[in-house]
């Protein structure tokens, strides 16, 4: 199910964590540089300190990057979800026109007889079936949104914790500058951590393009079936012949 | 008026066909206009993109559909008052002329 307060929540709290990335980058550059140029670090340990610090950097510029691309759609799960009741009130009118055009109420014509008549009387089933086509369809495209709302959610879900972690691995970047001498064994398992982070976001997106491309594929035979021949004949509603 | 026979009743209920007929076809207009305003116009959406895009083609084709309906049933209501009017006249000369003969 779809929880539009839980998705808000997510929604601002993944903001939040992304607007902290830059903030930490910073902070872990300066340490980095402030332990570097410490007088108790060889100039070889300085090198190799600095050279993980600009590592460190291009990383968060990584996530900074990748993030935005995926905040991007933060608004269409919502919409989704919104637009997918849109369409269960527009499956309740077609299917009221199906139910209303009834074959077995209209059509009495009384003295009115000949081709005309014939005409009309047999164009009411074709007519009322092509809007319960419609209201079936209007059901599928609601599904097909409700599906990829949740689908979204699940998405999102996944990457605040993974931004989270991500944010975790530059504190500790930050920490291991207080340790001095071993500092590039901490920045390196950052490094590493947070590398492992941003590939998981990017293995989340594959998942997610994936479930994507089966609800569009979804709409698409919907689309198909608004133009199919059997109850609209051409592509088009049926037209009564004679009349 | 005594209970209508014979032509009153095609009449009647050849008009009463066309009401349901003009109703359905408001119906299915508004059918149209709310599936219309479903299309999401222009947004970005990033890795959502794929359905929004198939979503806009998918509401503008069930719209199309539901507009060439809401003509149709117009089209029929039209056909089935012509029709009833058609009979009212014809038997309304025929009442006159056999009003004529009896002078």
């Amino acid at each position: 199910m779809f929880d539009a307060t839980q998705y808000s929540q997510i929604s601002d709290r993944i903001t939040g964590k992304l607007a902290e990335i830059p903030k930490h980058q910073e902070s872990v550059q300066a340490e980095v540089l402030r332990l570097a140029n410490e007088w108790y670090i060889p100039s070889w340990l300085a090198e190799s300190i600095v050279y993980l610090g600009e590592k460190l950097w291009e990383l968060a510029n990584w996530a900074i990057n990748l993030l935005n691309e995926v905040i991007e759609g933060l608004g269409a799960p919502v919409m989704f979800w919104e637009t997918a009741y849109k369409w269960e009130s527009a499956r309740g009118i077609f299917t009221g026109v199906a139910a209303e055009l009834n074959p077995a109420s209209l059509g009495s014509t009384g003295d009115w007889k000949g081709a005309a008549a014939t005409a009309y009387t047999t164009a009411i089933t074709p007519q009322s079936a092509a809007a319960a086509r419609l209201g079936a369809s209007s059901d599928k495209v609601s599904g097909a949104l409700q599906a990829c709302a949740v689908s979204g959610l699940a998405f999102y879900a996944g990457v605040l914790l993974l931004v989270a972690q991500f944010v975790m691995s530059q504190i500790a970047a930050a920490a291991a500058t207080a340790t001095g001498v071993a500092a590039p064994v901490g920045l390196l398992a950052s490094l590493s951590s947070g590398a492992f982070t941003l590939g998981a976001i990017v293995a989340l997106v594959g998942t997610l393009s994936a479930l994507l491309g089966v609800q569009a594929s979804q709409l698409s035979t919907i689309h198909g079936e608004a133009e199919d021949g059997t109850a609209f004949p051409g592509g088009h509603w049926p037209v009564v012949a004679g009349a | 008026m005594s209970t209508p026979t014979g032509y009153q009743v095609t009449v009647d209920t050849l008009d009463d066909e066309a009401k349901t007929w003009q109703q359905e076809s408001n119906a299915l207009e508004q059918g149209q206009s709310t599936v219309a305003a479903l299309a999401f116009n222009r947004i970005e959406a990033g890795v959502f993109q794929i359905v929004v895009d198939a979503h806009t083609q998918v509401s503008q084709v069930i719209a199309g559909r539901a507009g060439e309906g809401a003509a149709e049933c117009e089209r029929i209501a039209g056909l089935l008052r012509r029709t009833a009017a058609g009979y009212e006249q014809t038997e309304g000369a025929a009442a006159a002329s056999f009003r004529l003969l009896q002078k």
